[in-house]
C-alpha cells in the first residue's frame, strides 16, 4: 500500500466544486421505422449492411457459430464451430443505436464474447423494438456487465491512412432487425 | 529512435528524409481535414462541447483525490483489482509481478497499443524477465519487428509508407511481399491470431476510467485491443491516474469527441466497457482483471503551472494540425509524447532540465489550442516552459535577437551600429548562426543606403 499512501498524499486536496452540469439535448421523437431507416444509412456509410431473414438463412450455410439468443430466435440449435474457426459468427444485441448506426453487446448468461470478434463476418440479430435514437439515450440503459458497443466494421488507416477493412475483428457485418 | 543522447528538436529535424515528411504530412492533413465536418454532425455547438468537455475534466482535476479512492472501491466491488505505482520503476516491477502470479516466464504477453506502456518502458523490461511480449496493433507491430518506437498517439507508423511496411513483412516471413494495404493487413491478422489464441495475459492502457461505477472504457478500431483483453486469462490495465470521468452519462460527449477530432470518425469501432471479470455464467473473459494507477510525474504535474495539460485525453488532433510536428514528424521530441502535446506534457512529467528545447518546437501559431477537444491552452504554457528553461539556465535565451532589440529601440544606437556593421565581416544579424551553419555569409555589395538617401538631391 506504500505507493498508494504516497501517491494519494501527493494529489491536490479534494475540490469543493460541484461538478458541471450535462447539456441533455431534448430526445427527439420517432418512430421505430424511422429509426431504422437511419440506422441503415449510417451502418452502409461505414461498409455495414442490413439484411433480411433469408439473408441470414444464406449467410448460415457458411462455418458458423451460433449463441444462444440467436438460436431460440431462428429456431436452430445453438453451437457449430469452434470459436477461432468459424467464419460467421451470429449474436443477438441488446440496443441499436440509430444517429451513429452502433449495436450494443452486453455479455451475460451463457454469452460468449468472441462470437462478435473473430469469425470474419459478425450476423447481429435485433428485435425490432431495441433501437434508439442517441448513444446518450442507449448509455442510460446500459447493463452493468462487461459492454461492448461496435460501430461498423474493424477497420485500420494505418498504413498510408489507406482503409482496410477486417484486421483482427470482422471485417463484414449484417444487422437483421426482426 | 536510436537510444543515448537526444539531439535537439532542430539538429533532429535536419535529417529527417522528405519521404518521412511526405507521409506525417498527407496523414496529418487529412485527419485534420476530416474532423470538423465529423465534429459538426455529432454536436449541433461544437464549441459549447469542447467548453462543456473541458469544465468536466477540471472538475477531475481539482476533486482528482476523491474520485480516484471511489474509482478504487467500485472497482474493487466489481472484482477489478487495483495497484498503484508513483513512477516507472515501480509500475514496471509491479507489472512483472503480476505476470509471474498468472503465467509462467516463457509465455506469450499480448499488448494492445498503449501510451502509458511505453511512456514506462514495459516491453522491455517484460522480455528480460523473459516473456514472449507481442504488440498486437497493426501500427505497433509494425513499430516492434522494426524496434522503431512511434511518433503518433494515435498512428503510431504514421512515419511510414506502404513500401516500408511490406519491406518488414517480407523480411519477418510473414508472406509474400505485396505493398497492398490490404494484403500487408490479412497477413498481421493471420500472423497475430496465433499469438491471441496462445496467449496467457492480456496487456492494455486505457481511455477513461468511469469513477461512479469502476469501469474501464477502451477505444479502438482495429479489434485486438477486445481480443487482447477477452482471449486470455488476465487482463492487466494501465492508466495515468488523470484518466478519470465522474460519471458513464459523460461517455457520450467524450467518446464522439475523441472519435471526431483523433480521426475523423463518428464514432470509433469498438468501445469495450469492462465492468470486471467473467462472470460465473459468462462463457468467457478473463478471470482476473488489474488495474494499475501510475502517477509517475503526474502529481507534480497536478500541483504545478503545467495543470491544464492533464486534462488531454490523447486524440492527437494537436499533433495534425500543427506545423512543426507535419514537418519534422513525432521522433524530433525526443519523448513518447511529441507534438503540441509532448511538447508540454513531456517536460512537465519529467522537468524541464530534462527536456529543455521541446517546448520551442512551436511556431506559437495556436491551432493546436483551437482544435483541442478540451481546450488546453497550450501555446501559453509553452512560453512558460521556455522561461521555466531560461530561468534555470538549461535554454539559451536568443542573445543575438536581445541585441538586436538592444540596438533597434534607440536612433542613435542604431545609427551608431549601422556604421560600425561593415566593419565587420561578421555582422551581428539575429539569424545569422541558423545561416551561417551551412553556408557563408556574402560579403557586404554596393553603396550605403542612408548614404545615398541623405544624399539624394
Amino acid at each position: 500500500m506504500e505507493d498508494r499512501e504516497l501517491i494519494l498524499s501527493l494529489l491536490p486536496k479534494a475540490g469543493r466544486k460541484s461538478r458541471p452540469p450535462l447539456a441533455q439535448p431534448p430526445l427527439p421523437r420517432h418512430s421505430a421505422d424511422e429509426l431504422w431507416a437511419e440506422f441503415g444509412i449510417r451502418l452502409a456509410e461505414l461498409g455495414g449492411r442490413i439484411g433480411t431473414r433469408e439473408d441470414a438463412e444464406v449467410i448460415l450455410a457458411r462455418p458458423h457459430i451460433l449463441d444462444h439468443e440467436s438460436a431460440e430466435i431462428l429456431g436452430l440449435h445453438s453451437g457449430g464451430e469452434p470459436i477461432w474457426d468459424a467464419e460467421v459468427g451470429v449474436t443477438t444485441a441488446d440496443l441499436a443505436i440509430a444517429e451513429t448506426g452502433s449495436l450494443i453487446l452486453a455479455t451475460g448468461p451463457h454469452r460468449t464474447r468472441l462470437v462478435s470478434l473473430c469469425p470474419v463476418l459478425h450476423l447481429v440479430l435485433v428485435p425490432k423494438d431495441r433501437i434508439v435514437a442517441t448513444m446518450a439515450e442507449a448509455f442510460t440503459r446500459l447493463s452493468d456487465r462487461t459492454t461492448v458497443m461496435i460501430t461498423g466494421p474493424s477497420r485500420t488507416a494505418d498504413i498510408e491512412g489507406i482503409l482496410v477493412r477486417g484486421v483482427h475483428g470482422p471485417g463484414d457485418i449484417v444487422v437483421v432487425p426482426l | 529512435m536510436p537510444k543515448g543522447k537526444k539531439p535537439s528538436v532542430e539538429a533532429f529535424a535536419r535529417g529527417v528524409t522528405a519521404e518521412t515528411t511526405k507521409s506525417v504530412r498527407a496523414a496529418s492533413k487529412s485527419k485534420t481535414e476530416s474532423r470538423i465536418p465529423t465534429l459538426e454532425i455529432a454536436f449541433h455547438d461544437v464549441e459549447g462541447a469542447r467548453t462543456q468537455a473541458a469544465q468536466i475534466k477540471e472538475f477531475v482535476l481539482d476533486n482528482i483525490s476523491s474520485l480516484l479512492v471511489q474509482l478504487e472501491a467500485k472497482c474493487k466491488m466489481n472484482g477489478i483489482q487495483v495497484h498503484w505505482a508513483k513512477d516507472a520503476e515501480s509500475a514496471r516491477n509491479l507489472i512483472a509481478r503480476l505476470c509471474e502470479e498468472a503465467a509462467p516466464v516463457g509465455s506469450t504477453i499480448v499488448k494492445a497499443k498503449s501510451m502509458a506502456t511505453e511512456e514506462i518502458h514495459l516491453n522491455e523490461h517484460l522480455i528480460e524477465k523473459g516473456y514472449e511480449v507481442v504488440e498486437t496493433d497493426l501500427g505497433e507491430y509494425v513499430i516492434q519487428i522494426d524496434h522503431d518506437t512511434p511518433s503518433h498517439l494515435v498512428t503510431p507508423i504514421i512515419h511510414k509508407n506502404k513500401r516500408q511496411v511490406a519491406e518488414s513483412f517480407s523480411r519477418e516471413g510473414l508472406g509474400p511481399y505485396t505493398e497492398s494495404p490490404e494484403e500487408l493487413a490479412a497477413q498481421a491478422r493471420r500472423h497475430l491470431r496465433d499469438r491471441f489464441k496462445e496467449a496467457k495475459i492480456g496487456i492494455s492502457g486505457i481511455n477513461f476510467a468511469i469513477a461512479q461505477s469502476g469501469r474501464l472504457v477502451l477505444v479502438e478500431n482495429e479489434g485486438n485491443n477486445r481480443l487482447s483483453t477477452t482471449a486470455p486469462d488476465t487482463h492487466i490495465a494501465v492508466m495515468g491516474l488523470e484518466k478519470i470521468l465522474p460519471s458513464e452519462g459523460d461517455l457520450p460527449l467524450f467518446l464522439r469527441l475523441l472519435a471526431g477530432s483523433a480521426t475523423g470518425q463518428r464514432m470509433t469501432v469498438y468501445v469495450h466497457m469492462i465492468s470486471g471479470p467473467r462472470r460465473k455464467d459468462e462463457n468467457d473473459g478473463p478471470s482476473n482483471v488489474h488495474l494499475v494507477i501510475l502517477d509517475n510525474g503526474r502529481t507534480k504535474v497536478l500541483n504545478g503551472p503545467y495543470r491544464e495539460i492533464l486534462r488531454c485525453i490523447r486524440c492527437g488532433a494537436c499533433l495534425n494540425v500543427c506545423p512543426v510536428y507535419r514537418q519534422v514528424s513525432g521522433h524530433a521530441y525526443g519523448h513518447v509524447y511529441s507534438g503540441p502535446l509532448g511538447a508540454v506534457l513531456a517536460p512537465a512529467l519529467e522537468g524541464v532540465e530534462q527536456l529543455p528545447d521541446v517546448a520551442k518546437a512551436s511556431t506559437l501559431c495556436g491551432s493546436c489550442e483551437e482544435v483541442c477537444p478540451v481546450k488546453i491552452p497550450i501555446p501559453r504554457m509553452l512560453l512558460q516552459l521556455r522561461e521555466e528553461a531560461v530561468r534555470k539556465g538549461v535554454l539559451k535565451e536568443p542573445i543575438p535577437w536581445s541585441m538586436f532589440v538592444f540596438g533597434a529601440t534607440s536612433g542613435l544606437r542604431w545609427r551608431t551600429g549601422l556604421k560600425l556593421l561593415p566593419m565587420s565581416k561578421m555582422a551581428q544579424h539575429p539569424m545569422k548562426n541558423g545561416w551561417t551553419e551551412f553556408r557563408d555569409l556574402p560579403e557586404k555589395q554596393g553603396r550605403d543606403f542612408r548614404k545615398w538617401w541623405n544624399g539624394r538631391s
